[in-house]
């Protein structure tokens, strides 16, 4: 994740292989549905899933707290 | 390079030979509906083929010839493109995901367009993309908040300080006396150690007097000083801020309708005000601050460093600890904070949501449940806090130990330099002051990185709006029509969004002084049709005309101001019933709101209110009932005389006796305007000289109730419907 003024870079691992995407106004693009289960929304409007926050690696973790 | 000269050289990576007199080029994903693979497929046309060359390397020909119409179906985060053939069969083309949406949506827009009329169809680029970084634009013209060049965005701010200079000018330069007082302040000090307190013989009174003088006179001065800078810098500050925000707000108005809803609200709320505040808040605080603490470090740094540059050497040396030490400590604890702040917003929420749906905690019988909730919620928080507090009990002695560690190497140095006799002691003190005057301005701007950011991304924000161009462009010379009232639609076809049709092919006429009824399902695309009539849209294909003109070429405002609208959803402002009614007309005398609202049949309710037509609405109306607010919005439309009623849903929560009441008063009001009234108790339409039947987007059936109901269709049905629903209750 690398931040350059509000908009974001994310570099991530899926399921179905590695993405990189853009988002914006970080802080309202993340969507939190309860029992640690999130949803990004990039520039475009796509949707990543993120299943549980606690599966996460440390470094991850730490990474994308600070914006939860 | 643009998009497709880009997409092309990728083809020919892939060794395919693209077609030579392709029009565009275009790029989709998820062929195989998934894999976030890199590759993308590639779509070229020409006037008779559509060549898709997918991800696996596979080619795949579409001879457009046969072609009927491309459609977009748009599903969850993904869409797909059908083709619909001559022969009524339909083919799956491709498909993607929201980055491949947009271009997508202009291919299949450009090839269903060059299908109605080939002949226009030229080479052209379905998408803008960022020069720098080749990333695909919302629109032409959009700046691409990756690449946005800040410094330029920073000159154009500064080009808002004009008229302003002048204060900030002189702000500068009252920093400069400051820095200069705080600068002289330890010299002094010196001299009353050294040549006073430490004088080999007792001083006399007289110069013991004037020093003591002399450092209260520097004290007084530089807190006069600093009052009149912040009048200064606060004036500028605040004049640069509203010239700003005006700005925005009026630009934020200027936008067609669409720009203004495709965002949220609360954004554009937010950069009206907090993007302005976090400028105002950076050019008035931050940057002065910056200049003054610039000025301070290099002073403090030359004289310390011609004093004694060994010692100078010594001070400088943990700089760069202190400052790397400092930052990492603050990122922790922004964490930390950020966390608190995310718990704190948890209860708060909590209690907000509570107290809002009182009733649904109360009638399920839920309020133990909510308190628990609500515990827990503050007990968490508590934890958070106090850890925070705990940490931060622990960090910031260590933080200040750190800072100070240098100043302990130069009390050494110092020391042994007093002992050898080389120092006198209030060479010292001068000496010690200067360092902490020089650590000062060192540890404010480790942050200064933080807050520039903030205030850049704010600025680029509030740029963007403010350059945007409007979707609604205004014609080069926009006549002021006075209306008739005649209006016709000419193969109209519109969507909202990129690839979506709302309404297709929709033509119809309507005269002068007509009453024209809307009727249809839900969703079938009736308030659109109204909104293109407002030009709060523009269509992309066809034309609207008003009494023969195209409403592109009539100025906007005098359009608006022929037409009388009265929508869907009742909006009210805040303020008083009175101020409700003379929106569109605030120049009514009293007489005038009276007789419209009288029309509207809202007058007798109006008197009954305690202080009737100053009545405050409260927020949005809610202290009325929905049919009281209706009858306000058609008063407030008819206080407008307008030329075009345009009635949308504007009788339908009112009971049909009122609602027949009202009818009537209408139907006399009506006489001469062009009425357009859309409704779905057909009842409402009866005085109708026309009814328009809308199906998915197009005309299904129009005509007089008498001809629909002899013609069986879709009207008839929805008459049968109503009539059986009438006679259950
Ligand atoms: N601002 C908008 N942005 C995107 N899509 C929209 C917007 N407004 C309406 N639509 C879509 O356009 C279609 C037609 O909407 P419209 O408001 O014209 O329906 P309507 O016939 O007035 O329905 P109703 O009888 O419920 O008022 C709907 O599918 C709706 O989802
Ligand atoms: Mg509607």
């Amino acid at each position: 994740m690398k931040d350059n003024y509000g908009f974001m870079q994310v570099n991530v691992e899926t399921d179905q292989g590695p993405l990189s995407f853009g988002m914006r106004d970080i802080y309202r693009n993340i969507l939190k549905c309860g029992g640690g289960r999130l949803f990004l929304i990039d520039v475009d409007g796509n949707r990543y899933e993120i299943p549980s926050v606690d599966a996460l690696d440390r470094a991850s973790y730490k990474r994308l707290e600070l914006y939860l | 390079m643009t998009k497709s000269e880009s997409l092309i050289a990728a083809l020919k990576n892939r060794g395919k030979t693209p077609p030579e007199d392709l029009l565009i080029a275009f790029s989709y994903n998820l062929r195989d509906g998934k894999r976030f693979s890199r590759t993308r497929g590639i779509g070229c046309a020409t006037h008779q083929r559509l060549y898709l060359y997918d991800e696996d390397g596979s080619e795949r020909q579409i001879d457009l010839t046969q072609a009927n119409e491309l459609r977009m179906e748009n599903l969850v985060g993904s869409y797909s493109v059908v083709c619909e053939n001559k022969d009524g069969t339909v083919d799956l083309l491709f498909s993607g995901d929201m980055r491949t949406h947009r271009e997508a949506a202009a291919a299949v827009g450009y090839i269903n367009s060059m299908l109605r009329a080939p002949d226009l169809a030229v080479r052209r680029e379905l998408v803008a993309v960022c020069p720098k970084c080749g990333r695909t634009l919302r629109r032409e013209g959009d700046v691409c908040l990756r690449c946005a060049n800040r410094v330029k965005s920073l000159r154009r701010l500064w080009g808002f300080t004009r008229g302003v200079r002048g204060y900030l000018a002189i702000g500068v330069l009252l920093f400069f006396v400051t820095s200069l007082i705080e600068l002289l302040a330890p010299y002094v000090q010196r001299v009353f150690v050294d040549d006073y307190v430490r004088a080999a013989t007792p001083p006399a009174l007289r110069p013991f007097v004037l020093i003591v003088l002399t450092m209260a006179g520097i004290t007084v001065l530089s807190v006069i000083v600093s009052v009149l800078r912040s009048v200064f810098i606060t004036i500028a500050g605040t004049t640069v801020v509203v010239n700003l925000r005006q700005l925005v707000f009026e630009k934020i108005h200027a936008l067609s309708l669409s720009g203004v809803t495709k965002r949220p609200t609360g954004e554009l709320i937010g950069r009206v005000t907090q993007d302005t505040n976090v400028l105002q808040q950076f050019l008035v605080s931050d940057l002065t601050n910056l200049a003054q603490q610039l000025i301070l470090l290099f002073g403090v740094g030359t004289i310390v460093v011609f004093y004694d540059w060994k010692l100078a050497l010594l001070v400088i040396v943990p700089v760069p600890f202190v400052v790397l030490f400092h930052r990492l400590f603050w990122n922790t604890m922004r964490r930390l904070w950020n966390k608190q702040w995310t718990f704190e917003r948890k209860s708060s929420t909590i209690l907000y949501d509570t107290y809002q749906g009182v009733r649904v905690v109360k009638s399920f019988g839920m309020e133990h449940r909510e308190i628990e909730r609500y515990n827990k919620a503050v007990d968490d928080q508590r934890d958070i806090s106090m850890k925070n507090e705990q940490i931060w009990a622990v960090i910031n002695p260590l933080i200040s130990l750190f800072a100070g560690l240098g100043e302990f190497f130069l009390l050494y140095y110092v020391g042994q330099k007093i002992l050898d006799g080389g120092m006198t002691l209030g060479e010292m003190t001068q000496f010690s002051s200067y360092v902490g005057l020089l650590y000062g301005p060192l540890r404010w701007m480790a942050m200064i990185p933080r807050r520039l950011v903030n205030a850049l991304t704010s600025v680029v924000k509030i740029f963007e709006i403010v350059d945007e161009k409007s979707d609604v462009p205004a014609s080069e010379h926009p006549v002021d029509l006075p209306i008739e009232g005649k209006i016709e639609f000419d193969d109209v076809s519109f969507g909202y969004n990129d690839g979506q049709t709302v309404l297709r092919h929709v033509s119809f006429s309507v005269q002068p002084g007509e009453m024209i009824g809307i009727v249809g399902k839900s969703g079938a695309g009736k308030s659109t049709l109204i909104n293109l009539v407002m030009r709060l849209y523009d269509a992309e294909n066809g034309t609207i005309r008003v009494d023969g003109v195209n409403i592109k070429d009539i100025s906007e405002e005098h359009l608006r101001s022929q037409i009388g609208v009265v929508l869907q959803e009742t909006f009210l402002f805040s303020g008083t019933i009175y101020d409700n009614i003379a929106y569109a007309k605030p120049t009514a005398t009293r007489d005038e709101v009276i007789r419209a609202a009288k029309a509207a049949g809202a007058h007798p309710f109006i008197l009954k209110l305690t202080d009737g037509y100053n009545t405050k609405v409260g927020e949005r109306g809610h202290t009325l009932s929905g049919g009281e607010r209706q009858r306000i919005a058609i008063a407030r439309a008819l206080l407008h005389d307008p030329k075009i009623l345009i009635l949308d849903e504007a009788t339908a929560s009112l009971d049909t006796e009122t609602e027949k009441q009202l009818q009537d008063a209408l139907l006399r009001l009506m006489e001469g305007r062009t009425t357009i009234a859309i409704a779905h108790r057909l009842s409402t339409l009866r005085n109708a000289n026309r009814l328009i039947v809308i199906d998915n987007g197009t005309i299904a059936e129009q005509g007089s109730h008498d001809q629909l109901m002899e013609a069986g269709g879709i009207y008839h049905g929805l008459v049968e419907a109503q009539r059986s629903m009438n006679q259950l209750s």
